[in-house]
């Protein structure tokens, strides 16, 4: 009896050896449908491996503290979605798997480079992650208003001179009847306060981070420049005060709904421009009217953010070589990359995947494709999660100075909030 | 087994979950108080690098340290808010049980409305208060519009309004437990003591000082250590009305909870952040050792 029973046990584990694997994929809500969508496009990697893929949604509120437990505990899953600026982290921690020797050469000449960026930490060797889709962020404007005040966006956007003139211009025009806001960005209470100020400090000639990542620049004379430009729409009354406390989903609803004329935000808005000229917008939006811009060029150049996610793998994987191929098959492979990019209405970060008709065909994606040529990266060091919090904190509170709530707008105070900034960054500069 | 056996094993179940839920944990967090813990030492977790006393000297004393971003001033708030809540929610709770423990028509409703805000949970309240207290907001609004109080609205979350928009929406959420219990407590009363002081010829204020404030002392101290405990670590309703962990409430509007999860969570300091919650803890206990002194009399039954 014992001896049948050994024998039935053993061809059972050897079916379950033999069995093709199941990799358990860890994503956030990028599309309508994020668990189907992506299930539609690893369907086709299924059928040519004969490995399954199972494809868990986390919510961004509580992702953050998922996968970090998961990089501690090894208990995860195989394939896992990361925010650009939670590479590094994740890195440092030690949680992710190498990808540099599953990588065919000339890997990272397929990519935009500013994408390709967020791969690997400054100085190291090491790719931890492929870029998946990019958050790009052009300007969006109002054709309807330039039309009436006679402006021509690529004047507009073609210097920080042009485009605070354009903003005096547009205000105290009205629209329909209606006073509408030259320009809108949110103010505080929102993880996107340093993504919006950044082509700005960037334009001046500043930055967050010096390239090697041991120096802050935060508070250097550019960056307070350019600090200093962009509150100037507030101070002069060209973007009203009431926007600075609202986070950037809010404004983004009002930009739609027709109270804002510049805006800034992710490529998503193409797609719903397309929906509305196609005549099936959302009530009470006006985006068949909105145009898409370059950034506006600073003294010292043009710059695009760039933020996004990339895919990268556990290092606690069962499954590593059919991971690292999952992730090389939704990154590397044009049809899977560019699927993916346009059901979720990001911008593809794979070089080839910006040639389909998707975006060649799209007038507002092609000045984002153009928009690209000046992408920008956050300095790519561990540290940046918790600097993103230290800038969040204190770039929100700029804007406290800037709207004059307490006391009337004084310089030094903003200066003061920078050079909190710069200390607190510094410090943890000091654990690295 | 002896007699009480099947008791402790009863028991057994609950204290076991207590164990490793609360007293693991506060056991380790106090360890890692000693540690160098943040995120590059962070995979190593209790092996992290000892380093005695240094997170407390940085919350402490160290002027450079992250930690104590901000960390005055919160304390200074969570004081304000603690002390004001406490007042607000005995003094209001035990004005409307008085009124709702007489009889008038509507009793019931009455009585079932005013319990609602108890309902909520805490993260919804916040969230909510968030867009209520906003600018374009409909506090702002019913003062500007409707009641025409106001010329123009208030920008309630900036500057020092934060810390009053929060004392006023805890308020709203937390003021059925203290009316509750006094209700509770109330109704206890003899009827016959009030009779007999009738008698007796009392006014309406004297029964209220001599039978209704001594009965209720027990249920007041109850309530102020209840009170002292929950806002002392009140974080839910601050976080999501400032844009739940993302915004900064500002100097005002921080409380020691909310300013802890961010340097130490956010930040990854997790040593210096043990650290300051230790010392937290050590005030509470503090001040329950107080209010020991003080309510010693009051929490046995006559």
């Amino acid at each position: 009896m014992k001896k049948i029973l050994g024998i039935v046990l053993m061809l059972m584990s050897f079916a379950v050896y033999s069995a093709p694997a199941t990799l358990k994929v860890w994503i956030m809500p990028n599309s309508a449908a994020p668990k189907t969508d992506l299930e539609k496009i690893t369907a086709d990697y299924t059928k040519k491996t004969g490995v399954k893929v199972e494809v868990t949604v986390l919510d961004w509120g509580s992702a953050w503290t998922k996968i970090t437990t998961a990089a501690t505990s090894g208990i995860g899953p195989d394939v896992i979605q990361l925010g650009t600026t939670w590479v590094p982290t994740l890195a440092a921690m030690d949680a992710l798997v190498d990808l540099n020797s599953s990588l065919p050469a000339g890997t990272d000449k397929k990519f935009l480079p500013a994408a390709y960026a967020y791969s690997k930490m400054v100085g190291s060797k090491e790719i931890v992650t492929l870029p998946w889709f990019s958050d790009v962020r052009p300007f969006y404007y109002r054709k309807d208003v330039f039309k009436q005040a006679g402006l021509d966006p690529k004047q507009v956007f073609a210097s920080w001179a042009n485009l605070k003139a354009a903003t005096k211009k547009i205000k105290g025009m009205k629209i329909n009847g209606k006073e509408i806001a030259p320009i809108g960005f949110p103010g505080k209470n929102d993880w996107n306060v340093p993504h919006f100020m950044a082509p700005f400090i960037w334009g001046a000639g500043g930055d967050f981070l010096s390239k090697d990542g041991k120096n802050v620049l935060i508070a250097s004379d550019k960056s307070v420049k350019g600090v200093e430009y962009y509150a100037s729409f507030v101070i002069e009354g060209l973007m009203p005060k009431k926007y600075l406390e609202k986070n950037s989903s809010e404004v983004e609803s009002k930009f739609r709904a027709g109270e804002i004329a510049i805006f800034s935000t992710g490529p998503w808005i193409t797609k719903d421009i397309d929906k509305a000229v196609a005549g099936k917008g959302n009530k009470g939006e006006v985006l068949d009217k909105v145009g898409v811009a370059l950034p506006p060029a600073g003294p010292s150049g043009r710059y695009t953010f760039f933020g996004g996610s990339s895919l990268g793998v556990f290092k606690s994987t069962k499954h590593k070589k059919e991971a690292v191929e999952l992730v090389k098959f939704l990154t590397t492979e044009t049809k899977a990359a560019s699927a993916y990019a346009e059901v979720t209405g990001n911008y593809p970060p794979l070089l080839a995947a910006a040639n389909t008709p998707y975006i060649t065909k799209n007038e507002g994606r092609m000045v984002i494709k153009e928009a690209t040529k000046f992408g920008r990266a956050y300095t790519v060091v561990p540290t940046w999660g918790p600097m993103e919090t230290i800038l969040s904190k204190r770039l929100g509170a700029v804007w406290d100075v800037v709207a004059g709530i307490s006391k009337p707008y004084n310089k030094e105070n903003m200066v003061k909030e920078l050079k909190a900034a710069e200390k607190e960054m510094k410090t943890i500069i000091s654990q690295m | 087994m002896n007699k009480y056996g099947f008791a402790y094993m009863m028991l057994l179940p609950a204290i076991l979950a207590l164990v490793i839920v609360q007293l693991i944990p506060n056991i380790q967090g106090l360890y890692i108080s000693f540690l160098k813990l943040n995120q590059f030492t962070f995979k190593k977790f209790l092996k992290a690098p000892f380093v005695g006393l240094q997170n407390y000297y940085d919350v402490l004393i160290n002027p450079d340290s992250i930690i104590r971003a901000g960390l005055f001033e919160s304390i200074r708030n969570s004081v304000i808010f603690t002390v004001v809540m406490l007042l607000a929610t005995i003094v209001f709770g035990l004005v409307l049980a008085l009124i709702l423990n007489q009889e008038f028509k509507g009793r019931s409703l009455a009585r079932t409305l005013l319990l609602l805000p108890w309902v909520v949970p805490t993260y919804i309240v916040g969230l909510l208060a968030g867009f209520m207290w906003g600018y374009e907001g409909i506090i702002n609004r019913i003062l500007v519009d409707f009641l025409h109080i106001l010329p123009e609205p208030i920008y309630w979350k900036s500057g020092s309004l934060a810390l009053f928009t929060i004392i006023v929406t805890t308020l709203w959420r937390f003021f059925p437990m203290t009316m509750l219990m006094y209700l509770a407590a109330l109704q206890g009363i003899p009827k016959d003591f009030y009779e007999a002081a009738d008698i007796d010829g009392a006014s309406a204020f004297q029964k209220f000082r001599y039978i209704t404030l001594p009965t209720l002392k027990p249920v007041t101290a109850m309530m102020v250590l209840f009170g002292l405990i929950q806002h002392v670590y009140s974080f839910n309703i601050a976080s999501m009305m400032f844009g739940n962990g993302a915004g900064y409430p500002g100097e005002w509007g921080d409380l020691v909870m909310t300013n802890l999860n961010r340097n130490s969570f956010a930040l990854m300091q997790y040593g210096t952040g043990g650290a300051a919650s230790v010392i937290l803890m050590f005030f509470v206990i503090l001040f329950v050792g107080v209010w020991l002194k003080v309510f010693k009399d009051s929490i046995t039954i006559e």
